[in-house]
């Protein structure tokens, strides 16, 4: 469903991504691992056409995202980090405007199945969002995603700041889009969320994916994902700093 | 999707609370101008109504005088307010709307309630289009200096980008929704001044209307635009605010100085000495007074066929009170003209700044539109100037042919008070809606310029949105 194929990109003296291969097929939660520069958010902000690759494809359920990025979005939808959300209005009202701006207009009964489904207790639905928290706005964020009737799923490090309950909360949401069929890309730092949530996990260092292990493997096999992504990225870092000293030398 | 996204700025207005304060200082600001300036036009209307009505009076009470007396005594005229004064005074208060009118001299204007101020900075009282060209852009950069960038900031712009939002109709509905704001005050403001206001003058009024719905246009975009190419709403607000500034304050300023630098006017008393040293030694400088006044009472005496001034049926006083009348009209033809010219050559050149400046270019086309512009002025003055020789024709006239010679060979004088009580007072006439602004097209050119120019920079944005994306 989320295809990415030899992707780079470049921006003034850096490669953030560099030939990055990856896919999301429909019904699989994939969870984006690497350190702080990794291009993880370059990863997200290219596969929602909010930034346009140097080289490479990138289709989202068969379009070509760069160029139909229209399309492409229409069966897209995104949850970030922090929701930002209009605070003037309510959850409902927010769900509503945004369903309308995808070209959706939501019945009361709709929104509020939306609401419910995306896990928002019913005394909120009428609150404005001032007053939610950011585990509630992320569930507008996911209602939001689920009346556009997406077909993927793009997350932003989601459970960056929840507390322990709102997380896993948060991963059973995942959990159920993905078992109604669609595919779910999420971008964190949560190796234990990761673990437990994800079919797929892929470890993007320096631009480049170097490892991607399957639930069954992490599971079946008692894998130290901690350990595993540790060595991976301790490695990386070390053989990116011997290159550069012989590049140095060399030069 | 501008609808919703229309409606949706107009939600964050309404129930936000400093939107709701902006919106509750701008009728205030509405009423309050269009109280003021009602008040002061109304003030001004009785006291010019009841100076008219005293001097008018005076002219026909006064007894014993002779035409040439008369013509002394002179008459006070008074321009009445432009048109649309009570919406834009202009430069009434600089330009003065009384002028004494007498024989033999073109005085100046008096009652200049602003005289010591600079002829071009008018912006010190609280009045309708003070509030339209000033405040009303700034409510505008207030409002929406945030209007893209906060939503850039916040993250919603990737939600929105997301959800199929295009960057044309987003900016679109932003820009519109400023608009609108700009248009629900620009409507208070004039409609609270038709509430106050005894007279209305449809057509200026539509066009005072649409000029400032213009310029507000133009300023909503700008912010638009601005706020979108600004990563955060600080630095947004800091560039408009910069602009508001510089357009509004200092610009107006530096417009009148350059001009008055790269051309500067004559002063007052040098045009008063130059016209002076032509009234004395005549237009070509070589034809001494006392000379032309002999050659005309010759060409009077061979008109009349008659030896002397004792044989003349007329009063000869009359007829040289006329010609030397005549001989300074020339006099002040030249000088007025010249100064004319160099006046309107001065205000074109200040006018060029309207291509850098909208809010100075609609500050010009609404002081014509409301007749209370230079054009008007200029008009006022040639107006009392064709009075004033009337004036003094028709009592030159009566000076020199209302006598009869009797059986002694004296002049008497046969001139009646009803010959003084049957002239007509003063009454101007204001320029036309077509004149006026075919006065200013080039500040009309500079406007349409920026409304094309603002509206192109919007798709300009959008487009450039389109093709490297949002961040």
């Amino acid at each position: 469903m989320i295809e990415l194929e030899n992707v780079v990109k470049e921006y003034p003296g850096h490669r953030a991504l560099d030939g990055l291969h990856l896919s999301v097929p429909a019904g699989c939660v994939y969870g984006l691992l690497g350190p702080n520069g990794a291009g993880k958010s370059t990863t997200i902000n290219l596969v929602t056409g909010l930034l346009k690759p140097t080289s490479g494809h990138i289709r989202v359920g068969g379009i070509d995202a760069v160029a139909e990025p229209l399309r492409a979005r229409n069966i897209l939808a995104y949850v970030s980090e922090s929701v930002a959300l209009y605070p003037h209005l309510t959850g409902r009202e927010n769900l509503q405007l945004f369903s309308r701006l995808a070209g959706r207009r939501l019945e009361e009964s709709e929104s509020t199945a939306c609401l419910e489904r995306a896990g928002l207790q019913a005394d909120a639905h009428g609150r404005r969002i001032g007053t939610y928290s950011k585990g509630m706005r992320q569930k507008v964020g996911l209602a939001i995603a689920l009346a556009k009737d997406a077909k993927a799923v793009v997350l932003d490090e989601p459970s960056s700041g929840l507390d322990p309950g709102a997380s896993h909360d948060l991963a059973e949401r995942v959990r159920e889009l993905a078992s109604g069929g669609l595919a779910v890309l999420m971008a964190t730092h949560d190796l234990f969320r990761a673990r437990d949530t994800c079919d797929t996990v892929g470890l993007l260092v320096h631009g480049t994916l170097r490892a991607e292990w399957k639930a069954s493997e992490v599971q079946d096999h008692d894998l130290d994902l901690e350990a595993a992504y540790l060595d991976l990225v301790n490695d990386s870092s070390h053989q990116s700093a011997t290159s550069n000293s012989v590049t140095s030398k060399s030069a | 999707m501008i609808g919703t996204l229309f409606l949706n700025e107009w939600r964050a207005v309404l129930r936000d609370g400093s939107g709701k304060v902006v919106l509750l200082l701008g009728a205030l600001l509405a009423f309050g101008a269009a109280w003021t300036s009602a008040s002061t036009h109304d003030r001004q209307e009785f006291a010019q109504s009841a100076a008219t009505h005293a001097a008018r009076s005076a002219w026909d009470q006064r007894e014993g005088d002779s035409p040439h007396s008369r013509a002394h005594y002179g008459d006070f005229v008074f321009r009445p307010n432009g048109p649309l004064a009570y919406l834009d005074s202009g430069l009434q208060a600089v330009t003065g709307r009384v002028i004494y009118t007498e024989a033999h001299r073109q005085n100046t204007a008096m009652h200049k309630p602003q005289q010591e101020a600079a002829s071009l900075l008018r912006y010190d009282r609280l009045e309708p289009a003070t509030v339209l060209q000033l405040l009303a852009p700034l409510v505008l950069v207030l409002v929406g200096f945030g209007v893209v960038s906060n939503e850039r900031e916040s993250g919603r712009m990737r939600l929105l980008w997301i959800q199929g939002v295009r960057p044309m109709p987003l900016l679109l509905a932003k820009t519109l929704a400023l608009w609108s704001l700009g248009t629900l005050l620009c409507v208070l403001i004039v409609g609270a001044q038709l509430i106050f206001a005894d007279q209305m003058d449809l057509g200026r009024t539509l066009t005072f209307l649409a000029l400032h719905l213009l310029l507000l246009w133009i300023v909503a975009a700008l912010v638009t635009v601005v706020s979108a190419r600004t990563r955060r709403p600080g630095t947004s607000a800091a560039v408009l605010l910069s602009l508001w500034v510089l357009c509004g304050i200092v610009m107006p300023r530096i417009a009148a100085m350059t001009a008055s630098a790269l051309d500067p006017l004559p002063g007052r008393d040098a045009f008063q000495a130059a016209m002076q040293e032509d009234r004395e030694q005549g237009l070509d400088g070589h034809n001494p007074r006392d000379a032309r006044r002999q050659k005309f009472e010759k060409e009077v005496l061979a008109k009349y066929n008659v030896n002397s001034r004792d044989e003349l049926p007329v009063n000869l006083g009359g007829l040289i009170m006329q010609a030397d009348e005549e001989y300074g009209a020339q006099v002040w033809d030249k000088h007025f003209g010249e100064l004319e010219e160099h006046l309107q050559r001065q205000d074109r050149l200040a006018g060029t700044f309207s291509f850098l400046n909208p809010i100075q270019a609609t500050d010009r086309l609404s002081m014509e539109i409301a007749g209370t512009g230079l054009s008007s002025h200029l008009d006022f003055l040639r107006q009392t100037e064709d009075y004033r020789r009337e004036l003094v024709r028709k009592l030159n006239e009566e000076d020199a042919y209302g006598v009869t010679r009797n059986d002694e060979g004296r002049l008497t004088r046969t001139t009646t008070h009803g010959f003084y009580t049957g002239f007509e007072a003063f009454h101007y006439e204001p320029l036309g809606l077509r004149d006026l602004l075919g006065q200013r097209s080039m500040e009309l050119a500079a406007l349409f310029a920026w409304m094309l120019g603002t509206t192109a920079l919007l798709a300009f944005t959008a487009g450039r949105f389109e093709r490297r994306g949002i961040l």
